[in-house]
């Protein structure tokens, strides 16, 4: 299978030499076209940053990613907009809509940015709207949505562009348990139908069982991967509990 | 198209948001227009040539001013645009996120300054245009000119300086804007909004201290500028008057900030139940923009009336001047004996004939034109001065003329003393009703009006 996505030895590093944070110490690993995979690990082990440089957010201090073979993180000017605007999709952890246009307004800005015209971009919202099922919440602004169908809004705006690989900061951190799984389900939808590569970190062992792996980081190291291989998902979330128990600590405060 | 969109809609946010900005940014631009609007308007008035000259006076002062309002609404514009832009880091974010390039980012931000611009821009010069109407009237008024003649006025050059120094302001913001969009880091610009803004709690005491201290001196600055007017005599009071003004117009503003805030959030239900963190932090921000708006448009307003009472001043000293300096109805002068000095003349304008009528008194000339003095004036004299490049100020300060001209600079020593018999003197003397002087051979007497220039003659 081709190979997506090649993070190469990375490392990052914040403040200066009086007061190190190594945020990501030495990590490497390799995604292929149409994974679905979860990231854990206790609060402060790296996550958010991780997610961060793979997105071009951020800069890495040293190391290599590549995204369909091209190293990212020598990207600049139109290149890296392009990067951004046809192979990325993001999926923060508040939403991050804008309150001054409506949720069809927001996911269209995805498109418009890309100069599609009007009548296509129409026809691809309402598409995935019956997928994502937000098709009620066009014409309403951010703040009339619940989390739930911000966040679906916030993913349709992520995958409308269809980007080789989305990326997704804890999407359930601010659902309760019944929107997180409708939200999980279409992520499903997204990673089988429209072979979406999904990157997805989480707190929740319930969200990461969704996943076909789950690589668990502490203290900016690669930690332990396991593999869903032919598990239901209920054999697979005792496994990453057991994991998690394993690393101890703060993780189990998110359980 | 969709960039139009974005930047339209969010106009329209802003404008709620903004009100107060907007608002000053109206009255600024038509303070400015008035101020060099007042030009054509009093253009029109039928004034006696002393007061135009006068008004002349004034209206040069109001566009110098004009030029400082500008200054302070620049400072306006870009502090305001600074603060709006830095709301919308979440929103630059999202479009860098999502791959919008920088170079349109700044044309949305240069889109929305362009739309907000002309729109003050054009309600300013509407107002100013209304206000001017009554500005004249009140300077008609103040002048005694007849309001017969008095029309609408609209005035090209003020509305066209308006519009430049404007465009230039904006062009500043635009280059202001462009720079921090390309300056910005996605990465920061995404922190931004979560790093919870400090609300900067101001200590109470010292906010009570200068909010006394300020509005003491703010209530002697407007004291000056109305009720004590006729104290301001020199520019330099004016400047004190203005500073002072500018001063504590803002630490009154400033500390009444801090101290809102204060009992906001000490009266605790209201800020537990009713605004949470986040709106306190929304409320803070907004009490700041607030703060500098206000404070502008009553430093605006406190500059408008400081200048008023500056004309009304230099109209009452004016008249003052102009009842002491010529008391008698009418005062013809004629030079004489130009032919002597042909070229010098004739150089300074004079034509032939002028010249060559000059041997001719005040009286001859009048009589050449058939003009009979008698008729219409009840006393009258003719008196002669003279003048040689030989007797200058040079001579008369006689030894004191190098202290004098340190102090001094800006004298023309050089300044032909204008000389005059003493059984003249005592002609005009009878005429104005006031002493008269005998001399004996070899003495001479300096008589001089103006307060400055007694003051060098003391000085001899
Ligand atoms: N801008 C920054 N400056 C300095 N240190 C930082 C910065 N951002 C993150 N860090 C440090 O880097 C480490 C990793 O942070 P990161 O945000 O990636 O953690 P995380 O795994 O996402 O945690 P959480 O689950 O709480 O979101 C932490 O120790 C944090 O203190
Ligand atoms: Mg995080």
């Amino acid at each position: 299978m081709d190979t997506i996505l090649k993070v190469d030895q990375i490392e990052k590093y914040y403040g200066n030499n009086s007061s190190l944070t190594k945020a990501i110490d030495n990590i490497s690993f390799e995604v292929e076209k149409q994974e679905f995979i979860a990231i854990m690990g206790a609060s402060g082990s790296g996550k958010t940053t991780l997610l961060n440089v793979i997105s071009t957010i951020d800069k890495v201090t040293s190391g290599k990613i590549y995204v369909g073979g091209n190293d990212i993180t020598k990207l600049k000017g139109n290149n890296l907009n392009k990067f951004r605007r046809e192979e990325l999709g993001f999926i923060f952890q508040d939403f991050n809509l804008l309150d001054t246009l409506t949720a069809y307004e927001n996911i269209a800005l995805a498109l418009a940015i890309q100069n599609i015209k009007t009548n296509e971009i129409e026809k691809r919202i309402k598409k995935i709207a019956t997928d994502l099922n937000i098709n009620d919440t066009l014409d309403k602004y951010p703040y009339q949505l619940s989390g739930g169908q911000k966040q679906r809004v916030a993913s349709a705006r992520a995958i409308i562009t269809n980007p080789k690989l989305i990326l997704a900061d804890e999407p359930t951190g601010a659902l309760d348990s019944k929107s997180s799984k409708m939200l999980l389900e279409s992520f499903l939808q997204l990673n089988q139908k429209m072979e979406a590569t999904i990157l997805m970190v989480t707190h929740d062992a319930f969200t990461a069982s969704y996943a076909k792996r789950v690589i668990f980081i502490k203290d900016g190291k690669i930690f332990k991967e396991i593999y869903k291989g032919n598990d239901t998902r209920k054999e697979f979330f005792d496994k990453i509990i057991d994991v998690v128990t394993l690393i101890g600590g703060s993780l189990n405060d998110a359980l | 198209m969709m960039l139009c969109k974005i930047s339209l809609k969010n106009i329209k946010k802003s404008i709620k948001d903004y009100a107060i900005y907007f608002f000053t940014l109206i009255l600024g631009v038509a303070i400015f227009y008035i101020f060099n609007a007042l030009d054509s308007q009093t253009i029109m008035m039928n004034v006696s040539s002393y007061s135009q000259k006068l008004i002349e006076l004034g209206i040069q002062m109001l566009s110098t001013v004009s030029i400082f309002v500008s200054f302070i609404l620049g400072a306006l514009i870009i502090y305001a645009s600074r603060f709006l832009m830095k709301r919308r880091n979440k929103e630059f974010a999202i479009y860098l996120l999502l791959g919008m390039s920088k170079r349109k980012i700044s044309m949305i931000l240069f889109l929305e300054t362009l739309f907000i611009g002309i729109l003050s821009l054009i309600i300013g010069i509407s107002v100013g245009i209304v206000l001017s109407q009554l500005m004249s009237i009140l300077i008609a008024n103040m002048f005694e000119a007849n309001l017969d003649k008095f029309t609408f006025v609209f005035s090209y050059k003020a509305c066209i300086k308006s519009v430049i120094y404007f465009c230039l302001m904006y062009a500043i913001v635009m280059f202001f804007n462009t720079f921090s969009v390309n300056k910005c880091k996605l990465i920061d610009l995404l922190n931004a909004t979560k790093k919870s803004e400090k609300i900067k709690l101001k200590n109470p005491y010292i906010c009570i201290i200068i909010f006394i201290i300020s509005s003491v001196v703010l209530a002697r600055a407007y004291y000056l500028v109305t009720a004590g007017y006729n104290q301001l005599q020199e520019p330099k009071d004016i400047l004190l008057v203005i500073f002072m003004g500018i001063i504590s117009t803002f630490s009154i503003f400033y500390s009444l900030s801090g101290l809102v805030l204060r009992i906001a959030m000490s009266i605790k239900k209201f800020y537990y139940k009713k605004l949470n963190c986040f709106t306190l932090r929304q409320f803070s921000n907004k009490i700041n923009t607030t703060v500098v708006s206000t404070s502008i448009i009553c430093l605006m307003l406190f500059i408008t009336i400081t200048l008023l009472s500056t004309c009304l001043t230099m109209k009452d000293s004016m008249n003052a001047n102009l009842n002491m300096l010529s008391p008698a109805d009418i005062f013809l002068t004629s030079t004489m004996n130009m032919e002597k000095d042909y070229n010098t003349y004739k150089n300074k304008g004079y034509n032939d004939n002028q010249i060559k009528n000059s041997s001719l008194g005040v009286f001859d000339t009048l009589e050449v034109f058939d003009f009979n003095l008698h008729q219409y004036l009840k006393e009258y004299v003719e008196i002669n001065n003279y003048r040689t490049s030989q007797l200058t100020m040079n001579h008369t300060l006689g030894s004191k003329l190098e202290e004098i001209r340190k102090n001094f600079p800006f004298l023309n020593y050089d300044t032909p003393e204008i000389i005059m018999k003493i059984s003249d003197y005592n002609k005009v003397a009878n005429l104005y009703k006031i002493n008269q002087y005998n001399l004996k051979d070899d003495e001479y007497i300096i008589v001089s009006d103006f307060k400055s220039m007694i003051e060098v003659r003391n000085i001899a």
